[in-house]
């Protein structure tokens, strides 16, 4: 390691640390099973060797190339907001590893206010990246709840998607091309076009590719005038098959509300107080007559209802000034030994959506004796064919068994009851390593494709290995 | 169509509300919560911004004190004592992070306690006796109504001028600028706060010029050491109604520069300027404060000069033609004048009292 630490102490526009706590932090990002681990284990070692800051690119592409030079793996690493390990080296090593932190590159870096489109660094912080676009007055429309904890980069590595998605589209809609560094050192840039038919699209081969086959430095947004309205609006529906009903009808007559939040039963009652029936918000913003209209499509189909009640603008607003404050409760439960908790987003049809729900639903069934499992659902994220699910799992494990040992048998049932209804494991949190293996289970064929891309683009698997399986 | 429901026992939910929704331990709640806390407030913090390295956020030095109320030592978890003073060092005091935690999680003093403690157990804390604080002390004991503590540096300003705020009703003023930064690092003598809490007990009221030096006193010797007895308020207090009505040139830009003493209402105090919204209460790194002018100015000069340059590059990114900067903080003064980035903008930098037209008053 001292040889390479000597060597990249020299690249000019960077920063290094290989300071033990550093090291520590940088060991693991925000996936839950490193929280059980730290909470009830003791103190592990520090996966990695070292952690890099390249101020610009040409510094990040020193770095890769030095990793190939040298055989030292290399992690690409942003805000580490990411629940499913994407940024978590496994314990055991063979070769030196290398943190690579993109947040020095957080520029803005130009604002086309005639074709509305924004080139950004991959490590700036959400928060900060709106805001800025707020001041100039536009927005990019993309607002996950971890806007205040998670980088740009993360969004395009994770494909996320953003609590208003229905209105401004997911990460993969809002960008137009993206720039980055391949794991050989070469920079790419993928063509920047409103459309175009010239092969297969770049930009879908490395956005959700989660630091394995590139480092994805900047992108191209579409960026939109701040709303010039915003309503909200509220129901109390008595089931959440009747209010998918009525989602999936807003959504086919081609109406785009910007937030859709149904509440199942279970959520309705432990987390909103409600004694029957399911809380339903819908938010519309964007142009002001358009969002009006939509607006009042929304309100004269529950008045044709007679299971819909309309329970007015105040659940809406209550839920939108508090938006990011969820994260709070995981905080309390994983406090308690014993205790775990983690989020599962999965998506498929309309058709699906009901054996999905209860499959998922039903892994409460497959406890054992005196262990404790919660399963609450919302739906979160619309389209025209179909919707996400997204269940918390809450649980207490009472064997004398590790609490990790619990969590990996909660998963495993979790994404066998998503796959045995052929949903996808994951809607916008990403594969990481927590769902590896279920990735290469669910399509073997693809899987290897993917894997054989990897290797031609990563001979050496330096650049993140053992995410996605790879 | 028939939708599963398993949970529905009163029981779980009431377990689920009452027993797993709470800390498992009141008394480790600060370090428990930001532990595991997805980190809201990362963009809050100045020197992480800066640094931009996940071991200084707030979380990062949170989780400092979490091992530590678990057992583990600065040896084992960086290597030494000295190590994890230098990630607790990575803190300008700015208390953003207390102001931003939407869950109210007082990080800037936990994080100074901390300090404090490691700065004690590496035997430096304390500073050596200072003659001048020992007159001062010495004259403020004979005081009994109202005082005005004004900035040191200002001493014969205010020795001209105090007459011109008779409606502020101060029977005196007194020049105070000690102990503030010492104690904000957790390295200043408790016997020495003390000290200063009993001699300023006579006073029925005092009025601060500084609202870092009014934080101090609220916090650490009424708050904290519960010594000191009079009532605390702001010059800026007094002084808001003409500061706003003043005429800015739209090039100016009014430097929010309170630091702590944002957090004055958390204590109970009626700041009303902070309730009006004026001027503009950011949160986060776009807020009009780099916190780069306390003491940690001091410990990283190149840091929070760093620091400062980033918050100005923030306001011209924000496509302000700026001319005038107006601060309320006097080392925030001190700290933009020397900044080689502003100096070349050929920038005016203006210390807010001085903008105040005190004949109105």
């Amino acid at each position: 390691m001292k040889e390479i630490q000597t060597k990249i102490q020299s690249i000019p526009d960077s920063t290094h640390s290989d300071d033990l706590y550093t090291r520590r932090v940088y060991s693991k990002d925000l996936w839950p099973r490193n929280l059980i681990l730290a909470r009830e284990s003791a103190l592990p070692e520090p996966s990695v060797d070292l952690v890099f800051w390249p101020k610009t690119v040409a510094a990040l592409v020193a770095v890769v190339k030095l990793s190939n030079e040298m055989d030292f793996e290399i992690f690409p690493y942003g805000a580490g907001s990411g629940v499913c390990g994407g940024a978590t080296p496994s314990a055991v090593a063979k070769r030196s590893r290398v943190v690579v932190d993109l947040k020095f590159l957080d520029q803005i870096e130009s604002v086309d206010s005639e074709s509305m489109i924004a080139k950004i660094q991959a490590g700036i912080i959400g928060q900060n990246l709106e805001e800025s676009l707020n001041q100039k007055g536009f927005t990019m429309g993309h607002f996950p709840s971890s806007i205040y904890c998670s980088s740009f980069g993360g969004y395009l590595a994770s494909r996320a998607a953003g609590q208003l998605s229905t209105y401004y589209g997911k990460i993969e809609d809002i960008v137009l091309g993206v720039e980055g560094v391949l794991p050989t050192g070469e920079v790419f840039k993928t063509p920047v076009t409103p459309r175009m038919a010239v092969g297969p699209d770049w930009n879908q081969v490395f956005i959700g590719s989660e630091g394995t086959l590139g480092f994805l430095t900047s992108a191209w947004v579409k960026i939109h005038p701040l709303p010039e309205s915003r309503t909200f609006l509220s129901f109390h529906v008595d089931s959440t098959k009747n209010a998918l009903d009525g989602i999936r009808h807003w959504l086919q007559a081609g109406l785009r509300p910007s937030v859709i939040r149904l509440y199942d039963e279970d959520e309705s009652r432990m987390l909103m107080g409600l004694k029957s029936g399911v809380k339903l918000i819908c938010i519309v913003e964007g142009e002001k007559d358009l969002t009006d209209f939509t607006g009042d499509q929304i309100l004269k189909f529950s008045k044709n209802k007679r299971n819909w009640i309309d329970t007015g603008a105040e659940p809406a607003e209550h839920w939108w000034a508090h938006r990011y404050d969820v994260s709070y409760r995981q905080q309390q439960i994983m406090s308690h030994q014993k205790m775990i908790l983690d989020t599962f987003e999965v998506s498929t049809h309309w058709q699906n959506l009901q054996g999905l729900y209860e499959a998922v639903k039903n892994v409460v069934t497959k406890v054992g004796k005196g262990q404790m499992l919660v399963v609450l659902a919302h739906f979160s994220h619309f389209y025209h064919t179909g919707g996400n699910i997204y269940f918390s799992i809450c649980g207490r494990n009472s064997d004398e068994k590790p609490t990790e040992e619990f969590y990996d048998k909660i998963w495993n049932e979790l994404l066998l009851a998503c796959e045995s209804q052929g949903g996808a494991i994951s809607h916008h949190h990403g594969i990481g390593r927590l769902k590896a293996g279920a990735l290469k289970r669910s399509n073997p064929v693809l899987f290897d494709l993917l894997k054989r891309l990897k290797h031609e683009v990563d001979p050496k698997n330096i650049l993140n290995p053992e995410n996605l399986g790879l | 169509m028939k939708w599963t429901q398993k949970i529905s026992s009163i029981l779980k939910t009431w377990v689920f509300k009452n027993k797993i929704l709470k800390f498992s331990s009141k008394f480790a709640r600060d370090p428990q919560a930001c532990f595991y806390c997805p980190e809201l407030c990362r963009f809050s913090c100045p020197v992480a911004e800066t640094l931009k390295t996940n071991a200084v956020t707030p979380r990062g030095k949170m989780s400092l004190l979490h091992y530590r109320e678990k057992g583990v030592s600065g040896e084992q978890l960086c290597g030494s004592e000295e190590e994890k003073l230098w990630y607790l060092d990575q803190c300008t005091g700015c208390g953003r992070c207390t102001e931003f935690c939407l869950y109210e999680v007082d990080v800037a003093s936990n994080l100074q306690r901390e300090r404090a403690l490691v700065l004690s157990s590496l035997g430096r804390v304390g500073i050596s006796g200072k003659t001048s604080l020992t007159e001062t002390l010495e004259r403020v004991k004979n005081f009994t109504g109202k005082v005005l503590v004004v900035e040191q540096s200002r001493q014969s300003w205010w020795k001209e001028n105090f007459k011109r705020f008779h409606k502020i009703d101060c029977m005196d003023f007194v020049c105070f600028s000690f102990l503030c930064e010492e104690w904000q690092r957790g390295s200043a003598d408790p016997e020495l706060l003390k000290k200063v809490g009993l001699a300023f007990s006579g006073c029925s009221e005092l009025v601060f010029e500084s609202p870092e030096m009014a934080w101090f006193f609220a916090k650490a010797l009424k708050e904290d050491l519960k010594i000191l007895k009079p009532e605390i308020r702001l010059l800026w207090q007094y002084l808001f109604p003409v500061f706003i009505s003043n005429p800015y040139e739209p090039d100016t830009i009014v430097h929010e520069s309170f630091h702590l003493s944002r957090l004055l209402p958390r204590l109970g105090y009626s700041i009303p300027m902070y309730e009006k919204g004026f001027p503009p209460f950011h949160f986060g790194w776009n807020s009009f404060d780099c916190g780069g002018e306390g003491f940690y100015k001091s410990l990283y000069p190149e840091v929070a000069n760093e620091m400062g340059e980033r918050f100005f590059k923030d306001l011209i990114t924000d496509g302000r033609e700026l001319k005038k900067i107006v601060v309320q903080n006097l080392k925030c003064k001190n700290h933009l004048h020397e900044l080689p980035l502003l100096n070349s903008k050929n920038l005016e930098i203006s210390y807010w009292l001085d903008e105040v037209v005190l004949s109105d008053f």
